[in-house]
């Protein structure tokens, strides 16, 4: 790495402990990992001092600076803040803002202590405004103008600026004779920027400036200066450096004497990205442009159809790269397609080194906390119980085959009886009288359905019912060993737990909804690595690190316009004109640090510039540097056919063509339609009436059910569907069919609402369903009572839900069959019913395959039907209750 | 293929300034407020860049501009083609860059500096801050919103809503609402719903917000209907019934009843009256007896009742005559206040409805698509607030762009006109700036309302617009673009007969072929009748097999054999870049086939047709994903994953191409099997099927790790699941599963995520996609006329043109500004029935435009068909085109199906003189790699601490437990011998607290004070001394691994180096020899690689035992031997 043979160069001939003097400034942590493990690939040495920048934040030789507050004990503090306010007020925004206000809020008020912008600042601002929201944003900077005034320990920002404004007070009376080094930082904040400067002053400082262009001409770097064109420019950084230093670009030196691995493209890409304002200098200093050849050889432009594709294609080339023994890294902002491209590595059993860790939120620990967290809901469906049990971390520590065993049975009784809704009764009539299941159930039950803290309560109240809950869950019913804290994830997941319990008396009192927030929030915002054994020359890096690593091939990935670069978030608070004014720093300065990144990633050896041309649903816009840098090359070039961009497409294409190629699969084969001959002995040799019709309209069906032995499993999710409806409806009209007789069609209609309301209680646990299915009753009761009364005088007794079985011994097979209702009319024959809450079948339909009546028709005639004996049919009706309540006389002869 | 799917081909053809470009020209100039009438294929979307680019010309901010586009395509195909010719200027020569910008229409003398300002806006627009603001109007509202979260009252971080989050949040309001035991808003509404989908009703209420923004009483609901307030039941059983009625009709029934025949069945039918008094629930029933049911007078005394001997006979005619006359009139009534009733509970219940769903969806910082506009409308509604929003938005917005205009609808149109409002009035804070707004639409092609689009606020705005602007002496100018640069003069003037009328379109349709030499064609084929037979067929044959005389089946057949022998002998004329005719072969790209829906048996059969005659087709335009094979067979392996007890998925999957089990196989294993549970019997039979039930065991223990993305990738990568499936389903299955990865994201952006849940989510929603049917390579399309909006081809085919029932008004009408509960047809009061009729009238005009874009997809060649029973009367497509071409002289045209009509413009040729491109990519060698799994090389060995070299730190046999407080005490100790030593004695106390815990503090204090001060060890503290040296080096000892670590202090003289470590040890060892060998190696590693950095130097160690500030010195061999014991890495 530079940074280290740059060092090298300077130590040469200095006794050893001289390295020991020096420090060196990093801005992230995994530059500080990169340079120990670069060290340890060196010779035996003393090392230099390998801080970060932030470290400063938590000096120790400030003492009279307070000790910082927890960033996010300060959040949960605005938070009480904004709600406070937000009750006082006109009770416009609603109550589910206010974390994320108070969030956002802190972030700015984080700002403007790291720029150094008092809160006057703000209130002074020009602002024309009579609808009177200024005064009411001021009225929230204001509420955190206590922070800025000294009476409160000072926030991490704060205490940070503090720190470096008194290390630069006593470096300017002391300064210290031994090499100071800041390196991969482009002081981006204004803290930062302070200690640049204040390092450049020093006799042995030094500052290692990431991706200076050092092709860009002295009058570009002039006009740079501005911020309102130049901010999202990638030198503008270090411009403003230039600036506060008093030095020219041309007195920058290069930090080792060994140039660029590509210097041509180096020129090209700086010109390709001169600030707005001079883009016409293209035409002038274009030609100029020497061995343009060389500076895009290495360069493959891969344009894909889409983000699926164009991770195939790379991965295609990090196999290859792996093959031949090259180191390989991936940049992108873009998280779904780095998981893209490693879920194609899988092809080949490739674990890429993603320097990125994973949310909390994603881990095992993380979602079983957030599963246990659905338990607080008011009604607990069969998906959140089973969800959770099903867990791996659910019952992880002895016993858990049994468990399994037992989540397994309570599964298939809950897909098959289970109610909507769970209640502690619901486990235990499954459990009934087994004893190891009654156990286990007690400990479901009792982390299940405790009572979570009530309505506002401490935060810290949640936080402790929430973890028990999570433990006892994790335990198991013998209470030990749960592995939820085990592993890496789980213990980073504890400690963020525990980090935010410490904070937790600094929010307050708050609501499940508040809770949630900040807890997901909590976990979102922490990161835990991935400890799988990981291919070591095949990485994936996030946009900053091309300032410290190098690799044989990079590839620069998803480059759209609004993914890389991302747009700048919108801000609630202040505009660009505003935040001009107030010396905050511009929207576009995020813009800015990635087209650095963006220029320093693409100096690599052999790289790889990709996009897809769409997203999810619609066209995408290449990114603004693609098309910068094919703009000026089109231009260069004289024949389009030959252009230099063409040829860097047609690298790209080619690894295109490799994916199609791989994928590439023959036209398939029509299948026919199956059709099964299955043995005779194993033939179904019963079916029920109701299969009848399956049988020809589906003979694939019965085949699976009954010669397979597959049914369909009925869902997990149980939902008021029209089969449900029949049971139900079914039941419901069998009770009060045995009810009577009554004296008039106004009592029977009663009892019949009455029996179905106090029914649909029972049977329907959601209650918008049951009162769509009431109002049904309801309006087919005064139709259906009248018939009923009628039908009542003339039968001598009626028989519901009879059941009846027939066997044919010259086909040897046995038809079975429930009939809804056969009544005993007149001189003892028969009269066959069938209700129907959807419409009833039409003829047609019942003389293709709907042959129900005819079949129950022919069983009652033989006397299939238990206690009934053979019997004549006179009739056979359905009664819909459909849309409009009908009787349509059925096809029974 | 180049020739097709590129719009507005003039982009690319070399033109002088002719007409159709001059008009584009004027109405790209940027100084005038415009309003642009624009024909299909007239090149709108080019006017509209070209606008953009000469405003930005006219140094007008980049971030000062809004354009608003329909939809997200259309956005970015925007941008795309300004950063394009922008991108072009930048590097042009002088004289070239003139003449572009002179095509533009840039007319005025333009200098150097001029030129040099044109090369920038390229990086000026692709940079602008904040983005260049070419969006939908819902992404632009959307961004407004997030910026003023306090102004709007959103939260700051909202979550826009899709449908499936709408769908699950509605059925949670309504189980909120419906929820508790008494009577609920919900009952009211409940006894209306007719078995269909209730959320239909809830979609209804959210579609019509402006009528429900505030609660109606009764009484104006009442007055709605032109109902006294308070009138009810009674009061129409009142006015109907007169005392003797009942009397009446008892003696009526008694004397039908002796009757036969219509008398008889009416006296039967009046028996079912009670025998107490008459109500207005007895209306029906009387009305079924007395009143005619249609004809030219319907529901009107029957004159034929009862039947002229009964009459004779009945000896109070005169009584019943009036009863009739008045059970006639209160019919109206009676269906009004039925209404009147229905509405009033749908309004109950909408205001509680509306509430509750705004409360739940504050609570979880949801917005739903309307809202980003009404929001927005709300936010703007206050002068005062827009001003201010308007400052916030960088300076404001200068120029409004707003493209497709026929399809924006009156609150979007609200948006426009609050963002216009200052240039308008010509007042605000840049009165001064030339301001703009420029409107592009065309009302021919509004085919949206199902949507909210509103055709004639086109017009209507732009009266107010130019009323506005003419006000303040503005300039506006209202044109039009006529010209066709998409079709041939016969299909032009064919549109153009058909829609001479201008009711028809609601505005007259006159097209100029900008392509004068483009031959085409019109032909019109022979209705396929509705076979004469009914069907009959065996009650073993499937249902749902079509049988073989089907018109539909008949068609579509006929249309693949045409299609066929098209393709094999036909020549197509096209116009090349330089405006040269050239005729090449037609092939399966050129051919569009548009129908009207998609379910249709017609829409199956042509597909089905053009499959069995080996044609390539492109797979449907829309997906609905849970329905596609591959989807099936992936989420059958998911769902066993997530519960292996589901025997019927496990049998799926392993039926699926991703096992590829036979009938036979799977026969084998489960028929007679020994476990009730499938996998436990495979699992038995492990031996038989080793390499499948291997993969279910490793991707069962992954299931609950991976998170569902994962899981999918995994079985479509890693076990080559993609590829199986695709051989056998075909390439098509690929969206397919691409859409299903793409849904596992999209749940997780809202759920915690987990296999079981994803299966219940992806079941919660039947996903219909949309495919871009203009990237397919050369097949054949067929697509709704909705979905090839905006799409072109040489031959498009029309045969879906039998006349449809033209869908249903939705379930919420608006009625005369009251929100009413559509009835059924038959229970329509008259008032009711002509709002409905002109809705249904609407819906019959939004037909002909569908039409009026359906025929100008056509370049050349239109092919219209027609199936069922199409009659001459009727009012249907065939018809209508048939007219026009009959109209037009077409000549008889021999079809396979017979006899049809043909109108032509120039002569055909046949015989080609340009070969199709031919753009097949290159075979490549796939390399060996590709099929093997990667090596992965030796990982390095990790860095290795001195300090974690084994062996005791402490004296074993006393000090076993190191308890937690002594570390702490360790740790604090060492802190501040490292950070006192540089300051100054008289703070340490203050700086220990700083750094230390109130319980720590003062004993680390007292330790390192005394060590601090013990003369004896003042050289290892002196200045020059070094604290906390780190050092790294590669020892042999330890097989050569790199090891890193601190030293706590090194003192360097000229000829020697003693590292110091301190150890705060509670048990100090009194000999060398007890030294822990845990600290001996530590101390040997220093000693070795202090050696390697200082090989002049003689090494030393020593330890510093901080408990009695004794400084031990170590024997050099001593601590090196104690190396040779450590075990390698
Ligand atoms: S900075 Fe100076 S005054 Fe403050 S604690 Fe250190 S030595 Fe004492």
């Amino acid at each position: 790495m530079a940074l280290l043979r740059g060092i090298e160069s300077r130590l040469e001939h200095h006794p050893p402990q001289d390295w020991a003097q020096a420090e060196i400034f990093l801005s992230t942590r995994r530059m500080q990992r990169k340079l120990f493990a670069l060290f340890a690939q060196g010779p035996g040495r003393l090392m230099p001092k390998i801080r970060l920048i932030t470290d400063l934040s938590s000096d120790l030789t400030f003492p009279h600076i307070p000790k910082s507050v927890h960033p996010l004990e300060r959040r949960l503090e605005i938070t009480q803040l904004v709600r406070q306010l937000l009750s006082n007020s006109d009770g416009l925004t609603p109550r589910s803002a206010i974390f994320e206000l108070a969030s956002s809020l802190a972030n700015l008020m984080e700002e403007m202590q790291s720029e150094g912008v008092a809160p006057d600042v703000i209130s002074n601002l020009d602002v024309s405004d009579i609808s009177g929201h200024w005064e009411r944003a001021l009225g929230f900077i204001n509420m955190v103008r206590p922070y800025f005034e000294g009476e409160t320990a000072p926030g991490v920002e704060a205490r940070q600026r503090a720190c470096v404004m008194g290390l630069a007070a006593r470096w300017q009376h002391n300064p210290p004779q031994h090499p100071i080094i800041i390196a991969g930082s482009t002081g981006s904040r204004g803290t930062t920027f302070e200690l640049m400067k204040a390092v450049a002053g020093l006799p042995k400082g030094a500052l290692v400036l990431p991706g200076f262009d050092f092709d860009m001409p002295k009058h570009v770097w002039d006009k740079l200066i501005d911020p309102r064109t130049g901010e999202d420019h990638p030198q503008y950084r270090f411009s403003k450096l230039l600036g506060a230093l008093n030095t020219e670009a041309d007195q920058v030196r290069r930090w080792i004497d060994e140039g660029p691995p590509n210097p041509a493209r180096n020129k090209l890409i700086s010109l390709a990205l001169r600030p707005a304002p001079v883009t016409h200098h293209w035409r002038r200093e274009g030609p100029v442009l020497k061995d343009l050849e060389s500076a895009t050889r290495d360069i493959t432009w891969l344009v894909a159809p889409n983000q699926r594709v164009e991770a195939m294609a790379i991965a295609l080339g990090l196999r290859e790269a792996a093959e031949n023994g090259k180191v390989a890294a991936v940049i992108t902002p873009d998280r779904n397609l780095t998981r893209r491209i490693s879920t194609a590595l899988e092809a080949w059993n490739i674990t890429p080194d993603d320097s990125a860790g994973i949310s909390l939120n994603f881990t095992a620990p993380g979602r079983f906390l957030l599963h246990v967290l659905d338990l607080a809901k008011s009604q607990i469906t069969a998906e959140v119980l089973l969800v959770l049990l099903k867990h791996p971390l659910a019952h992880s520590g002895q016993d858990r085959g049994q468990h399994l065993l037992h989540t397994r049975d309570l599964e298939l009784y809950l897909r098959k009886e289970g109610p909507a809704y769970l209640a502690p009764n619901t486990l235990e009539k499954w459990a009934g009288k087994d004893e190891l299941r009654n156990n286990w159930v007690s400990w479901i039950n009792a982390c299940v359905f405790n009572s979570w803290p009530t309505r506002t309560s401490p935060l810290k109240v949640w936080l402790s019912h929430h973890k028990e809950t999570s433990e006892k869950l994790s335990n198991g019913p013998e209470g030990e060993d749960g592995a939820l804290w085990k592993r890496a994830s789980g213990r980073d997941t504890l400690a963020a737990m525990n980090d935010l319990a410490k904070h937790a008396h600094a929010a307050g009192k708050v609501e499940l909804i508040d809770y949630k927030a900040i807890l997901y929030g909590v976990l979102n915002g922490s990161e835990t690595r991935n400890q799988n054994s990981q291919h070591p020359n095949i990485l994936i890096w996030g946009t900053l690190e091309a300032r410290v690593q190098g690799a044989d091939l990079v590839v620069l990935a998803g480059l759209n316009d609004g993914n890389w670069p991302e747009p700048p978030s919108p801000d609630p608070w202040l505009n660009r004109s505003l935040r001009l004014q107030a010396g905050l720093l511009l929207p576009e300065r995020k813009i800015g640090l990635s087209a650095h990144d963006f220029q320093q990633a693409i100096g690599a050896k052999e790289v790889w510039v990709t996009r897809s041309v769409k997203s999810e649903d619609a066209e995408t816009v290449p990114s603004r540097w693609l098309n910068r840098i094919e703009n000026l090359l089109n231009g260069l070039s004289e024949t389009k056919e030959a252009s230099l961009v063409s040829k860097m497409h047609e690298r790209g294409n080619g690894w295109l063509n490799l994916v199609s190629e791989m994928e590439a699969v023959s036209p398939p084969q029509p299948t026919p339609r199956p059709s099964i001959a299955p043995p005779v002995h194993v033939r179904p040799t019963q079916l029920s009436i109701t299969e009848i019709k399956t049988l020809i309209r589906d003979p694939y069906a019965i085949y699976a059910r009954h010669i397979l032995g597959l049914r369909r499993i009925d869902s997990l999710v149980k939902k008021p569907d029209a089969p449900l409806r029949g049971t139900i409806i079914h039941q419901i009209l069998e009770r009060f069919v045995d009810s009577g007789p009554w004296p008039d069609v106004v009592t029977a209609k009663a009892g019949l609402v009455k029996t179905s309301s106090s029914m649909l209680i029972d049977l329907v646990p959601w209650p918008a369903t049951r009162r769509i299915w009431q109002a049904r009753v309801e309006r087919f009761a005064q139709w259906f009572a009248e018939y009923e009364m009628e039908r009542q005088t003339n039968f001598s007794s009626t028989h519901s839900e009879i059941t009846g079985k027939i066997s044919l011994p010259s086909l040897g097979f046995t038809l079975t069959g429930k009939a809804d209702r056969i009544d005993i009319v007149g001189d003892g024959a028969a009269h066959i019913y069938d209700y129907k809450t959807g419409s009833a079948p039409s003829t047609k339909e019942q003389l293709y395959f709907d042959k129900q009546l005819l079949l129950e028709a022919e069983m009652l005639k033989r006397g299939a039907f238990k206690g009934l004996g053979a019997l004549g049919v006179v009739g056979a009706e359905y009664i819909s209750l459909g849309g409009k309540a009908q009787t349509c006389s059925g096809t029974f002869r | 293929m180049e020739h097709r799917g590129a719009r507005n081909i003039n982009s690319g053809i070399k033109m002088s300034l002719n007409d159709a470009t001059l008009r584009q020209i004027k109405a790209a100039e940027p100084k005038s407020s415009t309003w642009l009438a624009a024909n299909a294929g007239s090149g709108k979307t080019k006017v509209l860049t070209d606008r953009v680019a000469r405003l930005l010309l006219e140094d007008v901010m980049p971030q000062n501009i809004l354009c608003l586009t329909y939809t997200k395509a259309a956005a970015s195909e925007m941008q795309n083609r300004l950063f394009g010719r922008l991108g072009k200027w930048t590097m042009l020569r002088d004289e070239d860059l003139l003449q572009e910008l002179k095509e533009l229409g840039v007319n005025r003398v333009l200098s150097m500096k001029d030129l040099e300002n044109a090369r920038t806006l390229f990086a000026r627009a692709i940079e602008a801050p904040g983005g260049l603001k070419i969006q939908t109007i819902h992404s632009f509202c959307s961004s407004v919103l997030r910026r003023f979260p306090l102004e709007a009252g959103v939260n700051p971080q909202f979550v826009e809503i899709d449908e499936r989050a709408q769908k699950l949040l509605l059925d949670e309001v309504v189980e909120t609402i419906a929820d508790g035991t008494g009577p609920s808003s919900f009952d009211g509404i409940a006894h209306y719903f007719s078995g269909k989908d209730v959320q239909d009703v809830f979609k209804a209420i959210l579609d019509l917000p402006d009528l429900f923004s505030k609660p109606h009483s009764l009484d104006e609901i009442w007055k709605g209907f032109n109902l006294q307030p308070g009138y009810t039941d009674d009061d129409l059983s009142k006015e109907c019934f007169i005392p003797g009625d009942l009397a009446l009709i008892q003696k009526l029934r008694d004397q039908l009843l002796t009757k036969a025949g219509n008398d008889l069945n009416a006296g039967i039918k009046l028996s079912g009256l009670k025998d107490d008094a008459l109500t207005v629930f007895d209306l029906p029933l009387l009305e079924s007896v007395f009143l005619t049911k249609s004809g030219a007078a319907p529901f009107t005394p029957k004159s034929t009742f009862p039947t002229k001997v009964t009459k004779a006979e009945f000896l109070f005619m005169p009584q019943l005559e009036a009863l009739m006359l008045r059970v006639s009139i209160s019919r109206q009534k009676r269906l009004t206040l039925q209404i009147a009733k229905r509405t009033a509970a749908l309004h109950t219940f909408a205001t509680e409805f509306l509430q509750v769903y705004s409360d739940h969806k504050q609570a979880k910082g949801f917005l739903d698509f309307n809202d980003l506009i009404s929001r927005t409308r709300n936010l703007l509604s206050n002068e005062n607030v827009a001003a201010w929003v308007l400052f916030r938005l960088d300076g404001g917005i200068d120029h409004i762009l707003v493209d497709e205009a026929q399809d924006t609808s009156p609150m979007q149109w609200d948006v426009i006109k609050q963002l216009a409002q200052e240039f308008t009035s010509g007042q605000g804070a840049r009165a001064d700036v030339p301001r703009t707004i420029f409107v592009v639409g065309d009302k021919k092609q509004s085919i949206y309302s199902f949507q909210g689009a509103d055709p004639e606020g086109f017009d209507r705005m732009r009266d107010r617009f130019e009323a506005q602007l003419h006000e303040i002496a503005q300039p506006f100018q209202s044109t039009t673009l006529d010209h066709s640069f998409r079709s041939s003069h016969a299909i032009l003037s064919l549109v153009d007969q058909i829609f001479s009328d201008q009711k028809k379109i609601s505005s007259k349709s006159t097209h100029l072929a900008f392509k004068e030499t483009l031959p085409g064609r019109v032909d019109v084929w022979p209705v396929f009748e509705k076979p004469l037979v009914a069907e009959s067929r065996h009650w073993t044959d499937p249902v749902d097999e079509v049988s073989s005389d089907h018109q539909d089946e008949k068609l579509a057949k006929a249309l693949a054999a045409h299609i066929m022998e098209l393709i094999k002998t036909e020549t197509l004329t096209q116009i090349d870049e330089n405006g040269v005719l050239f005729h090449r072969k037609i092939t399966a790209g050129d051919f569009l086939i548009l129908v009207q829906g998609r379910q249709k048996l017609l829409f199956q059969e042509i597909h089905r047709a053009c499959r069995d005659a080996n044609l390539p087709i492109a797979g449907a335009d829309r997906l609905r994903v849970a329905k596609e094979l591959a989807v099936r067979d992936l989420r059958s392996l998911l769902a066993f994953l997530a519960f292996p007890e589901d025997n019927l998925s496990l049998a799926e999957a392993l039926r699926s191409p991703l096992f590829g089990w036979s009938e036979q196989d799977m026969f084998d294993l489960a028929q007679d099997r020994d476990s009730k549970f499938l996998w436990r019997s495979l699992q038995n039979r492990s031996d038989d099927f080793p390499d499948t039930v291997q993969k279910l065991i490793d991707l069962r223990n992954m299931a609950d790790f991976k998170r569902p993305f994962e899981l999918i990738e995994h079985i479509l990568n890693r076990l080559s699941g993609r590829k199986s499936l695709l051989s056998k389903l075909g390439n098509e299955a690929g969206e397919g599963l691409d859409a299903l990865v793409n849904q596992s994201l999209a749940y997780e952006r809202s759920n915690i995520p987990n296999l079981t849940g994803f299966l219940i989510w992806l079941d919660a929603d039947d996903l219909e996609i949309k495919r871009q049917m203009d990237g397919e390579s050369d097949k054949i399309r067929v697509m709704t006329v909705h979905g090839a909006k905006g799409l072109e081809a040489p031959i498009v085919i029309l045969p879906d043109t039998a006349a449809r029932r033209a869908p249903a008004a939705r379930d919420v009408v608006d009625y005369n500004g009251l929100a009413v509960w559509k009835p059924n047809t038959d229970q329509v009061p008259e008032g009711l029935a002509s709002t409905l009729s002109g809705l249904q009238d609407r819906q019959v005009e939004e037909r002909d435009r569908l039409l009026y874009v359906a025929l100008t997809r056509a370049e050349s060649w239109l092919i219209v068909l027609g199936s069922g029973e199409i009659k001459e009367s009727h009012d249907c497509w065939y018809n209508t085109v048939r007219e026009a071409v009959i109209a037009k002289n077409a000549k008889p045209l021999n079809t396979s199906a017979g006899l049809g009509l043909r109108y032509e413009h120039l002569d055909w040729v046949s015989g080609i003189n340009k070969n199709n491109a031919t753009k097949g990519t290159p075979k490549i060698k796939v390399p060996n790699w590709v099929s093997q799994d990667a090596i992965p090389p030796q990982p390095p060995n990790p860095i290795r601490a001195p300090s974690q070299l084994g062996g005791d730190k402490t004296i074993a046999s006393t000090e076993t437990i190191i308890s937690n407080s002594a570390l702490e005490h360790g740790s604090a100790v060492h802190l501040l011998l490292e950070t006192l030593p540089t300051t100054n004695p008289s703070c340490w106390e203050q700086l220990a607290r700083h750094i230390l815990d109130e319980e720590l503090f003062e004993t680390a204090l007292q330790e390192a004070t005394k060590v601090l001060t013990d003369p004896g060890l003042a050289h290892v503290f002196a200045p020059e001394t070094l604290a906390e040296v780190s050092l790294t080096a590669h020892l042999a000892e330890l097989n050569g691994d790199a090891i890193q670590g601190s030293v706590d202090r090194l003192i360097v003289s000229a000829q020697k180096v003693t590292a110091v470590d301190f150890k705060t040890n509670q048990i100090v060892p009194r000999l060398v020899e007890e030294t822990p060998v845990g600290i001996l190696k530590q101390m040997g590693a220093y000693a070795l690689s202090l050696a390697q950095i200082f090989p002049e130097h003689e090494i030393e160690t020593a330890v510093l035992w901080t408990k009695n500030q004794k400084l031990m010195q170590l024997p050099h061999h001593l601590v090196t031997t104690s190396l040779q014991t450590t075990s390698t890495s």
